[in-house]
């Protein structure tokens, strides 16, 4: 093959996806921007080892080869990046992973992370946007800028002091937590006073938010300015607690939400400079209180769940910006 | 002493964590997802098959795959 036959024969994706192989969310994706016939593709950080890569930094071009196929990706070229990657990696030193593997696992996790030199192209999300959004204290902060309601919420490693009533306590970061052949994650936990008032705190700080009782969590997945919310229910009725804990018997209920609160949460999204947001709400006879927002969150189980999909609208906002 | 508020209320679970096994399936690198090798359905359009229910499937990590 002449070089002119060669330099042809690169494909240049204007989509590159950087994803893991058990990642179904991103299968949903993939086959819309294929029934789309745009031209994408998918890496999976599994299989970098046997990816051919090369990033050549003066020239801002990425090559991958997989299985004898060359793709390249320049500031030019890349027009947009799905981004389905741990932004840092929280165990790398847990008993049981060899060297290999933690050479492995550190240096591509830096790898996909210096990716987004790419500033010229779309993210959903950037890394960089990921990191800050991910702070629990700056997304209450921000949401309270956006006026939305939030619950009382106090930080501390101190026994609180007056606390009187119910208190939705849960971990500043996500916790998780190796010991043995067990692992420990610590999802929101509701306590009464007393229970507060008998527990230790001084080893790590502890997020206290009061309790809103005969509540109906939302799931409201944010796409670019489109808002998919779902209402979380049980038998009909709110949930008590976290619902994750309770997911084998949930229902997840397409519902609307009033034209106010999609809004605040399009603009929380903006604040934060994400293209992507799955946010928790809480809806009293009150009215909306912000909880939180996970820059990651999970959507795939509600194409199935709601039948929303969301999958769509995230090649929507590709498709807008190629 | 007392354990810290976080651990004394947390999921405890054995490990190691359960993963799909896509038996009967084949992931195409080409197209980036994967297929029945019988009817070349897509895996996600498959209702009978096992996906995230809610966030990572049956334990909750943190929804980046934090704790990969």
């Amino acid at each position: 093959m002449s070089k002119l036959a060669r330099i042809k024969k690169v494909n240049k994706p204007p989509i590159l996806i950087i994803s893991n192989t058990l990642d179904f969310a991103t299968d949903y994706v993939c086959l819309e921007l294929e029934q789309r016939k745009l031209n994408y593709l998918r890496v999976n950080r599994d299989l970098f080892a046997k990816y051919k890569i090369v990033f050549d930094v003066n020239r801002l071009e990425l090559t991958i080869s997989i299985n004898g196929k060359r793709y390249l990706f320049s500031k030019n070229s890349l027009k947009a990046v799905y981004y389905r990657a741990p932004i840092y990696l929280r165990d790398i030193y847990q008993p049981g992973l060899s060297k290999e593997a933690q050479l492995y696992r550190t240096q591509w996790a830096s790898f996909v992370r210096n990716l987004a030199v790419f500033e010229k192209a779309f993210w959903m999300n950037n890394p960089v946007s990921t990191f800050r959004a991910e702070n629990k204290i700056l997304q209450l902060y921000l949401a309270q800028k956006s006026k939305f309601k939030c619950p009382h919420t106090f930080v501390t490693n101190s026994k609180p002091k007056h606390v009187k009533g119910t208190y939705a306590v849960k971990s500043l970061d996500t916790a998780l937590m190796r010991f043995g052949n067990k692992e420990a994650f610590t999802y929101t936990t509701i306590l009464e006073d007393k229970e507060i008032a008998a527990a230790n705190f001084a080893l790590a700080p502890v997020v206290f938010q009061n309790y809103l009782s005969s509540k109906i969590d939302w799931r409201v997945t944010v796409v670019g300015e489109t808002v998919y919310p779902v209402k979380v229910l049980k038998n009909n009725a709110g949930v008590f607690g976290d619902w994750r804990k309770d997911k084998g018997s949930l229902q997840f209920v397409s519902s609307e939400l009033p034209k106010a609160i999609e809004k605040k949460c399009v603009q929380l999204l903006k604040q934060l400079q994400l293209s992507f947001g799955a946010i928790d709400l809480i809806e009293t006879s009150r009215g909306f209180n912000f909880i939180e927002i996970n820059p990651t969150g999970e959507w795939a189980w509600l194409v199935d769940a709601a039948e929303l999909n969301i999958q769509k609208g995230i090649c929507d906002v590709f498709q807008k910006n190629l | 002493m007392k354990k810290h508020i976080l651990l004394e209320n947390a999921h405890v679970y054995p490990l190691p964590r359960k993963h799909p096994q896509m038996k009967g399936y084949s992931y195409s690198d080409e197209k980036g997802y994967w297929t029945s090798k019988a009817s070349l359905e897509a895996y996600v359009y498959n209702k009978d098959e096992e996906k995230p229910r809610t966030k990572k499937c049956d334990v909750e990590t943190g929804e980046d795959q934090k704790g990969e």
